[in-house]
């Protein structure tokens, strides 16, 4: 008999993600630091970011040049950016305090670093869609490092379609998905355990090695 | 074989009740305060983009200047190499290892023609005057046209620049067609329609890629302005916001790197510090799999205060996992 | 002449040169790490356990 695809799916889906580990209503007491939030601030920001930045894009990209709300609207965008990469500078400093890729958790340590880059290029792809001078002289000032990479005939920074169409829906659509299989793999594995003072790591199915 | 939900590490240790989506409803409250707050109290600044107009009004000379240098090819793109043109040993490299030659010319550029000439030809129609000095110059040798620029960038310092027009000293003739095309480059600019005259209208539909009028004004006329807006040191301009607002803080260690030696001094630094930040940036986040650098966190000691309590309470033999 | 201004003020700037770091950004970084040490520090307030 043939193997069914769909049931494979969601044999592994109920076995890596049953629901209770998806939304956990309990922690382990361990849980026990303001460290632990600046994770769900992040994602705060970002939820923020798309709900500002999809008002922007409605009104269009010289919108907020001619309205004193289109300009609040930026501001927020800009704030939440501000405070985007805030949190998830702490949150990547506290994972690495933390050692958080042990205990097989190393896909969301790669998976967090591959946010934290997109992100940087959807903050850049963003400043270049401002249509004002900060667009103009980044644009112009951060050509030179594409070019030197040799993907600036490719990812150019002076063609104001490519840029803009990339900050408002390819790049959030990456980030979402990279968001969505980062929460996820945190569920999937659970809260990093703290660093055994013994030395006897908890593996992933929770028998202690040394 | 399928672990099952018992063997769930998390479950080995003790509990206490927790409530994710209220915790994210409050995280989404704090945020949405804050930005409010920060938005409401330093909104954003907002510089409108330099245009070649501006600089025709604030800046005739620089404008004059800009037409010559790229008629003359002296201007930073004519020798860019790729992508825009091919110069040999434009592009940067260390060793054999140069991504910029390896992609080659993908958005092809003259400056003479696309930044000067092609948009005055766009113009013939409302400017027919300019045709005849247009096609001197086109089909004069190279030799005469470099020897007409030079007498004008040698003359420029003593000629008189207004928006509308150049007075030149001296013989007229050493000029060549020269003075007619940089007054028409002058009037175009005036109008406004330079940057559309340069990107070209293939269509009715918008222009949305504006390469070639970008890099009309990236040389001088840019870093003047952005001089004035308190926004130039070197490459730094990448991170640098206007005004007194948070740049691309997370940048910083990439912009950093420009600052630095040996990247500060070299003809390649672009290609060095985009290396230097891809093989750092490799490195951190293959940290789970490189023996010693994955023990930091254990000698930095700094888990020892965050979960300090639980610490206790295995020492306090509470816990027992 | 020759000289370009903005048509609005973007206002006073204050950066250090030697590190061309804007007075704005690096409050920024000081802020991170206040933050950051002040998370560590202060105690969470602790749940009821179950």
């Amino acid at each position: 008999m043939r193997k069914n695809i769909t049931r494979s799916v969601r044999d592994w889906v109920n076995d890596n993600l049953p629901m209770e580990h998806v939304l956990p209503d309990t922690l382990p007491t361990f849980v026990n630091s303001y460290v632990y939030l600046f994770g769900i601030l992040t994602l705060a920001s970002f939820v923020w970011l798309i709900v500002t930045g999809t008002v922007l894009a409605i009104f269009g990209p010289t919108w907020w040049h001619v309205s004193a709300i289109g300009h609040f609207f930026n501001s927020m965008h800009f704030w939440a950016v501000q405070a985007f990469f805030f949190f998830m500078v702490l949150h990547l400093w506290a994972q690495f305090m933390m050692a958080a890729w042990r205990g097989g958790r190393h896909f969301t340590w790669i998976g967090g670093w591959l946010l934290f880059l997109v992100s940087i290029v959807t903050g850049l792809t963003g400043y270049l869609s401002q249509t004002n001078f900060d667009a103009q002289w980044i644009g112009v000032q951060g050509k030179d490092a594409m070019n030197a990479a040799g993907i600036g005939g490719f990812f150019n920074l002076l063609n104001f379609g490519q840029m803009y169409g990339l900050h408002i829906i390819v790049l959030p659509l990456v980030l979402v998905l990279l968001l969505a299989s980062h929460v996820l793999l945190v569920r999937k594995h659970g809260v990093v355990e703290p660093i055994p003072l013994d030395g006897k790591e908890v593996t992933q199915h929770g028998e202690k090695r040394a | 074989m399928a672990k099952s939900v018992r063997e769930y590490s998390n479950d080995r240790y003790p509990q206490m009740s927790y409530d994710l989506i209220r915790e994210l409803f409050v995280a989404l409250g704090i945020i949405l305060i804050l930005i409010i707050i920060l938005a409401g109290v330093f909104s954003t600044p907002d510089v409108p983009a330099l245009s070649a107009k501006q600089v025709d009004q604030q800046a005739p000379t620089l404008l004059v200047q800009t037409a010559l240098d790229d008629l003359s090819a002296q201007d930073p793109i004519s020798t860019y190499g790729p992508p825009y043109n091919n110069t040999p040993g434009a592009a940067q490299s260390i060793g054999f290892i140069s991504p910029q030659s390896w992609a080659g010319v993908q958005l092809p550029l003259t400056p003479a023609q696309d930044e000067v000439l092609n948009p005055l030809k766009r113009i013939l129609p409302i400017y027919p005057t300019l045709s005849g000095p247009i096609q001197q110059f086109e089909s004069a040798t190279n030799k005469q046209q470099n020897a007409w620029v030079t007498a004008a960038d040698n003359a420029l310092s003593k000629a008189s620049v207004t928006s509308s027009g150049i007075t030149w000293p001296g013989d007229p003739s050493q000029y060549g067609p020269l003075p007619e095309i940089l007054n028409g480059y002058l009037s175009l600019a005036r109008t406004g329609l330079l940057e559309s005259a340069i990107d070209g209208a293939g269509s009715p539909m918008p222009s949305l890629d504006r390469t070639k009028s970008l890099l009309l004004l990236e040389d001088q006329p840019d870093a003047v302005y952005a001089n004035q807006l308190d926004m130039t040191g070197n490459q730094w301009g990448v991170i640098k916001e206007t005004g007194n607002y948070p740049g691309a803080v997370w940048l910083w260690y990439y912009t950093l790197l420009y600052q630095v030696p040996p990247y500060n001094t070299s003809s390649s630094a672009d290609l060095l510090v985009v290396l230097t930040v891809g093989i750092v940036t490799l490195i951190l986040m293959l940290i789970p799999f490189i023996p010693g650098l994955r023990s930091i966190p254990k000698w930095l000691g700094i888990y020892r205060l965050i979960w300090r309590n639980y610490y206790k309470e295995v020492r306090e033999g509470k816990i027992n996992v | 002449m020759n000289q370009l201004q903005a048509p609005i003020s973007a206002g006073w700037a204050w950066h250090f040169a030697w590190l061309n770091l804007s007075a704005a950004d690096l409050i920024v970084v000081a802020l991170m790490i206040v933050v950051f040490i002040l998370a560590i520090i202060i105690p969470f307030p602790k749940e009821k356990g179950e």
